[in-house]
């Protein structure tokens, strides 16, 4: 593969309504990124063209200036495996394509992709149906650790390749403060006198998080605090706000004691959610 | 014990000793006083190395588990006959240093021999000679493994020696014990061992790999070697350096590894004498106690030490950091994220201007900042269009330091840093940082800083710094730039054009308040030959560059001295070209001198201060901390301006004033530091104006001072905030405050009472009781019931506004208004044309100090007489009960997490409101209303300010809750030092800093002011041995030691005229300067003051 090659967005369908959810974010997201959609099918056996798509319930308006492969084997793996040929931008797929909802978070297809992706994935709730969608506000929610922070400047970058607004959310956590990483920030445990406590830990706050995601000094973000249990704070701010994506700082671990912010905004979010992996 | 050796007395760096038979007589003694002494020592930066034969359990269970604190990191203990040593990390946990470890084939030697030499004696003795196989890299053979000799005490020694011979040379071994240590050698060296350690305790002979020369070997190699600690800095102390059987004593083994010159004693009884050199002093652990006594007394007399950077002609910085390191705050490695916190916590100020404590050569995340205090800008518009409040300026960042490598800019955050430690040298006012990095072609450059903003010349600001190339020689470029920043606190400074007539390297400009801050820089580069490397200067727009570029050589040392005085229009009126004469004078003279001057101030300051735990170090380092800050914050001869709730540390609350400096800051100076105190309060006088202006603009009389103030006493509270919420908050501080007329009111009195200061109080303060009575007689009303009520206000609690009669506010005007009266008596008696003059400027009358007695009788305050309660205000009772318990250990304020709203209707309180009005006016409440309205409030205080956690802490202690007031001690302690409560980054909570000092001296200690002397009621954890501080009451100055167990008091009036002492409403004695006092409880009271030695 040259290195000139173009970017590109993998969409995942396996032929159900309920994958093709993921499209209009998809084609959003590859226009945003300015790269080409590809739809990605993993079935057996491989079909002709036509049965395809036939098979994919794909409409003429939906195959303009898309390019769809093929491929056999574990649908994970070959996704998996088709974004890193094409080293994708991202990958957007449904939650899960079934009628039922999965035990967990995540259809089988989305988790094994989700685990091993080598980019970004963009998880959609099927139920948001073929609207089309548009990116205007992206909701990062920020722990305030500096780990974290890695995830604002692909967010900012998105947000100014789409001309959006990035608001960045600090959930302030009922429970005590834990284990502390070196350099966290969370709300202030004293505000002496609000008038300047506020302002000062939001700036302090939007600082730390700038500089240390290496985000550029225009960069425009908005902060929001909300107190609460993360998960649902996360969920009630993006519906309250009407955000279009949230974006999702996460460690690797799907194990059962991890990541429960994420599985929860994964259940419950009232629009997309990317995934940044980051280290753990 | 005897006087000791001249050799015994001087300072030791190490003191390395063996455990038992030395330091202890047995391994399950109580060793409380020992370990005092050590730890005495430990803080003051010695190292202490035990060694000893047995395991790291038996000397941790005895000895070092009890230590805690960051001293426990000069601990060091050799264990298994110097096979291990074990040292201690930051949370005090051990750490294996080093162990030898046998290899198999070792252990198969060693099992050999000692089998070999047990069956060779029963072969000629027929004895029953038993082997322990089960120690690390040694065997043990026992030579009288009987029941009554099974664990012989060392003071047995005569009796076991003349057992163990006895048993040998009468079952047919001539010459007994030397026989079988000949035995051991020579079956060891059978065996392959040739450098086999052969040693006795009389009870065992032992074959190991190694002794405890091997302890010192690797002491010296690792310790004493690498921070060049010379021989004679080092003591070996022992008990057994002498023969015994004719074989070398164990603990010469010692002195044989150690470098000639170290000094050697024994405290052993040493029946054979000991052999040349080593000091025999006898009587075991007592004398040795004694030894470390002696030790740790001549540790703390020491002197800062005397520039020692220069020694062997070493191009060096001018002085060293101090040793103790409770004096030191230290920030190892580097974390980006953390920079903010760091810059704040290791600022350098001296009441003047303050620098925070940024990296010179800057990060992506550096804040650098210097203030001048009392210069503003007018800052930008607040939020929802609310009007501009003004902030403290920023002045150019004279710090900055741009270091390049053959073209390549060296920065923490490209390349290694193999060492990076910054410490904020406490005891002489200095910032030190040490930084060895590894750039990313792999050149290793050594560079040292110190930075301080003088105490002896408050103008002058120095940084120094050290530049190694370690591992090439290459093109080197050190460029300090000087340039007025963008912004200030949000707000865009315009640019700035040169000032064609401004001296060179000189940046003048005006605030937008119209002050004129002039910066004059300049810097000296020389070589370690002496040689100056010119440098090249550049004036650009709005900034000045000044750079110094040269070969450096590999190895070769270079200082760099940078020095920045700043003057302001206010000092000067022509502030550039004072700036520029005085930066040039201190440029010919040299840094040095200034540095000397300001480390002597330093200590002087320190004399005056220094409030210490025996026991607990880390608390000495908060109040050291505490008092730094303090100390670094004021400015005696400068009386227009105060200190800003975060001090000149940081920019967060804008530099503004606020009655943290009256009730939390001020007793620190009053008692310390009256000069400070006076210049605070003349603030207040020159701030007049402004307080009586907003008094008539609110339609009141008198003075009501500005809740927040800067440069004119203005108010200057924002209106409103929005939060990151989204909550716009109406903040109503700045028209409902009012309890802080009263505030200054009791500082102004307090200082008084402390200081003894008539003229300030004839010329200044009475004029502020005065006004702020005149304001308290205009603000409230006398209603059906009677009484005076005062409406509307908002009181410490701030989670409650707009209340009527809130405790605090009453309580605090009652006493204004008393004292009002009291000053017009007092100046109608003492000084009648003052009294005249102001009575008639103020318009008062005697009908006016009439209806001040009134109002002051009628105060409405609400104290239930069944219950001892103090309402905090009216309706406070009917509030709906909330249980804090589920958000103790909560993250997050009780009010961003109900929101303001719940709170509001709850009895929630933010902070000390009745526990506050409690502690300040003591006496005016009887105990049942005291410890009743305490723990009513305390479990429904949320603490949501940092200034209430050291007010609980004194109340509790006042009360006698040792353990509460220790916990609320240690929380407040840890507002700044604990690295987690996120607003640091701001600036160090200055309030919260004096309170701490409060909760020590008025709390633990129970410190209390009468008008005839001083009064004790002390409640000490126990685990403290004692708590020291100095303190000044009216031109005395008195040391006061508090110990705990057993509770005693001693007092050294060091200089002034006699004072009355009491102890907890009990005995008196009226002490005369010059002598000490002491008294100790007994029973339910305390003795007699005695008269006790010096």
């Amino acid at each position: 593969m040259s290195e000139e090659q173009e970017a590109t967005v993998v969409v995942p369908l396996d032929g159900t309504t309920h994958a093709l959810a993921a499209l209009p974010v998809a084609r959003t997201m590859a226009e945003v990124e300015r790269a080409t959609l590809r739809i990605v099918h993993v079935a057996e056996p491989l079909l002709p063209p036509r049965e395809l798509v036939a098979a994919l319930g794909l409409t003429p308006e939906q195959l303009v200036g898309v390019i769809i492969d093929q491929t056999t084997g574990s649908p994970a793996q070959g996704i998996v495996h088709l974004a890193r040929t094409w080293r994708s931008k991202l990958i957007a797929m449904c939650t899960h394509t079934g009628t039922e909802k999965p035990y967990g978070e995540l259809g089988s297809v989305a988790e094994g992709v989700l685990r091993e992706a080598p980019c970004p994935l963009v998880l959609v709730q099927p139920e948001r149906g073929f609207r089309p969608w548009a990116l205007r506000e992206i909701l990062l929610p920020h722990d305030g650790t500096p780990a974290t922070a890695v995830a604002i400047h692909p967010a900012l970058d998105l947000a100014d390749r789409a001309g959006a607004r990035l608001i960045v959310l600090h959930v302030a956590t009922i429970g005590p403060r834990g284990a502390v990483e070196p350099g966290a920030l969370g709300v202030p445990l004293y505000l002496d006198q609000p008038q300047h406590e506020w302002p000062a830990w939001a700036q302090e706050f939007l600082d730390r998080m700038r500089r240390l995601g290496h985000a550029p000094e225009s960069a425009v973000m908005q902060l929001v605090v909300a107190p609460g249990e993360p998960g649902e704070q996360i969920i009630r701010v993006a519906s309250e706000r009407g955000s279009d994506l949230i974006v999702l700082a996460w460690h690797g671990s799907l194990a059962p004691a991890r990541a429960a912010t994420l599985k929860r905004v994964i259940r419950g979010a009232p629009c997309p959610a990317l995934v940044l992996r980051i280290a753990p | 014990m005897a006087a000791l050796p001249p050799e015994l007395r001087q300072p030791f760096r190490i003191i390395a000793f063996d455990w038992d038979g030395t330091a202890v007589a047995r391994r399950d003694e109580d060793v409380g006083q020992l370990r005092a002494l050590l730890e005495r020592l430990l803080c003051a930066g010695v190292i202490i190395f035990v060694v000893t034969g047995t395991n790291f359990a038996n000397i941790d269970r005895q000895l070092s588990s009890a230590v805690r604190g960051a001293h426990k990191r000069n601990l060091l203990i050799a264990t298994n006959r110097g096979s291990e040593v074990y040292g201690f990390d930051a949370e005090y946990r051990p750490v294996l240093l080093h162990r030898r470890v046998a290899t198999p084939e070792e252990d198969i030697r060693l099992t050999t021999a000692a089998l070999a030499l047990r069956d060779a004696i029963v072969a000629r003795t027929g004895l029953d000679i038993r082997v322990i196989a089960d120690r690390l890299n040694r065997r043990k053979v026992d030579l009288i493994p009987l029941p009554e000799w099974q664990d012989p005490p060392k003071a047995a020694f005569d009796e076991l020696l003349h057992a163990v011979e006895t048993r040998l040379k009468g079952a047919g071994l001539d010459d007994g014990l030397r026989t079988v240590l000949a035995l051991a050698e020579e079956f060891a060296r059978a065996q392959g061992l040739a450098d086999a350690r052969i040693t006795s305790d009389i009870k065992h002979v032992e074959i190991g790999l190694t002794d405890k020369g091997d302890a010192i070997a690797w002491l010296v190699r690792e310790l004493a070697q690498p921070r060049g600690i010379p021989a004679e800095a080092i003591l070996i102390v022992g008990d057994e350096f002498g023969p015994v059987a004719g074989f070398e004593g164990s603990d010469y083994k010692m002195i044989r590894a150690a470098p000639q010159g170290v000094v050697a004693v024994s405290v052993g009884r040493e029946p054979a004498g000991v052999p040349p050199g080593v000091i025999h002093l006898g009587s075991g652990p007592a004398t040795f106690c004694a030894l470390i006594a002696a030790q740790a007394d001549l540790h703390e007399q020491r002197a800062v030490p005397a520039t020692p950077g220069r020694a062997g002609g070493v191009l060096d910085l001018p002085v060293a950091p101090i040793a103790d390191p409770s004096w030191l705050l230290v920030d190892e490695g580097f974390v980006l994220a953390r920079e903010h916190e760091i810059e704040s916590l290791f600022a350098v100020s001296n009441g003047y201007v303050g620098v925070r404590g940024s990296l010179p050569e800057e990060t992506r995340l550096s804040s650098p900042a210097t203030y001048v205090a009392g210069v503003f800008e007018q800052g930008s518009q607040g939020g929802m269009g609310a009007a501009a409040v003004p902030q403290l300026a920023v002045a150019p960042d004279w710090t900055h330091l741009r270091i390049v490598v053959d073209g390549r800019r060296l920065t923490l955050e490209q390349g290694e840093a193999l060492e990076h430690r910054r410490v904020l040298d406490l005891r002489q006012g200095i910032l030190w940082r040490t930084w060895r990095h590894r750039d990313p072609v792999g050149r290793i450059t050594r560079l040292s800083f110190l930075r301080l903003a003088s105490l002896a010349d408050r103008h002058v600001l120095i940084q120094s710094v050290i530049l190694v190339p370690e591992n090439y020689s290459a093109r080197v470029c050190l460029e300090s730039r000087s340039a007025w920043p963008h912004h200030c606190c949000g707000a865009s400074v315009p640019p700035q054009e040169p000032d064609a007539t401004a001296p060179a390297l000189v940046l003048q400009r005006a605030t937008s308040r119209g002050v004129i801050i002039a910066v004059a820089t300049g810097g000296i580069l020389r070589a370690e030959d002496g040689a100056f490397v010119a440098p090249q200067v550049e004036q650009q727009a709005g900034r000045w560059l000044e750079r110094w570029e040269w070969s450096a050589a590999i190895g070769h040392r270079y200082r760099l001295d940078q020095v920045a005085v700043i003057y302001t229009s206010r000092d000067a009126a022509r502030p550039a070209e004072v700036a520029a004469a005085h930066r040039d004078r201190v440029l010919r003279t040299g840094i040095e001198r200034l540095i000397a001057a300001h480390r002597r101030v330093w200590q002087v300051r320190w004399r005056e201060t220094d409030v210490r735990i025996d026991g607990d170090s880390s608390m000495t380092q908060a109040l050291r901390f505490a008092a730094y800050h303090l100390i670094a914050a004021a400015h005696p001869e400068d009386e227009r301006v105060s200190i800003g709730a975060r001090g000149l540390t940081g920019a967060a609350y804008k530099g503004h004033v606020f009655w943290d400096t009256e009730i939390y800051m001020f007793p620190f100076y009053a008692h310390t530091w009256p000069e400070a105190a006076r210049a605070l309060l003349m603030y207040r006088y020159h701030t007049l104006p402004a307080a009586r202006e907003k008094a008539r603009r609110l339609g009141y009389r008198g003075a009501l001072y500005a809740w927040e103030s800067a440069d004119t006493g203005d108010e200057t509270t924002p209106p409103l905030v929005v939060t990151p919420s989204g909550e716009v908050i109406r903040i109503v501080t700045g028209e409902q405050a009012h309890h802080i007329s009263a505030d200054i009111a009791y500082a102004v009195w307090q200082y008084w009472q402390v200081s003894g200061d008539d003229a300030f109080f004839r010329d200044a303060g009475a004029e502020i009781v005065l006004e702020t009575a005149r304001f308290w007689a205009s603000r409230g009303a006398f209603e059906a019931d009677g009484r005076y009520h005062i409406r509307r206000v908002i009181g410490p609690d701030e989670y409650h506004e707009a209340v009527d009669d809130n405790a605090y506010t009453n309580g605090m005007a009652q006493w204004n208004l008393e004292r009002g009266v009291e000053t017009a008596r007092l100046l109608q008696a003492r000084w009648p044309e003052r009294w005249a003059e102001l009575a008639a400027r103020l318009e008062l009358s005697a009908d006016d100090l009439g209806r001040w007695e009134t109002m002051a009788r009628q105060m409405y305050l609400a104290i239930d007489p069944q219950t001892g309660l103090v309402e905090q205000f009216e309706g406070y009772f009917d509030l709906e009960e909330l249980d804090l318990t589920p958000f103790e250990a909560c993250a997050t304020p009780i009010d961003v997490l109900l929101g303001a709203e719940r709170v509001r209707r709850s009895k929630v309180i933010k902070q000390a409101d009745v526990v506050l009005l409690l502690y300040l006016l003591w006496d005016r409440f009887a105990p049942h209303v005291r410890e009743a309205s305490f723990r009513y409030y305390e479990p429904r205080t949320a603490h949501g300010s940092s200034l209430s956690p050291a007010i609980h802490a004194l109340v509790a202690a006042r009360l006698g809750d040792v353990e509460l007031a220790e916990h609320y001690f240690r929380q407040a302690a840890a507002i700044d030092l604990a690295n987690n409560m996120g607003n640091a980054a701001g600036g160090v909570h200055m309030a919260a800093l004096g309170g701490l000092w409060q909760a020590a001296v008025f709390g633990f200690a129970g410190l209390r002011v009468r008008p005839d002397g001083l009064a004790f009621a002390p409640h000490l954890p126990q685990h403290w041995g004692c708590l020291r501080f100095p303190v000044r009451w009216c031109g005395r100055r008195l040391q006061v030691n508090v110990r705990a167990q057993p509770p005693a008091i001693e007092v050294h009036l060091r200089d002034g005229r006699p004072l009355r002492l009491v102890v907890d409403d009990g005995p008196e004695i009226v002490a005369v300067p010059g002598r000490r006092y002491g008294t100790r409880r007994a029973g339910a009271g305390w003795t007699v003051w005695q008269e006790s030695r010096a």
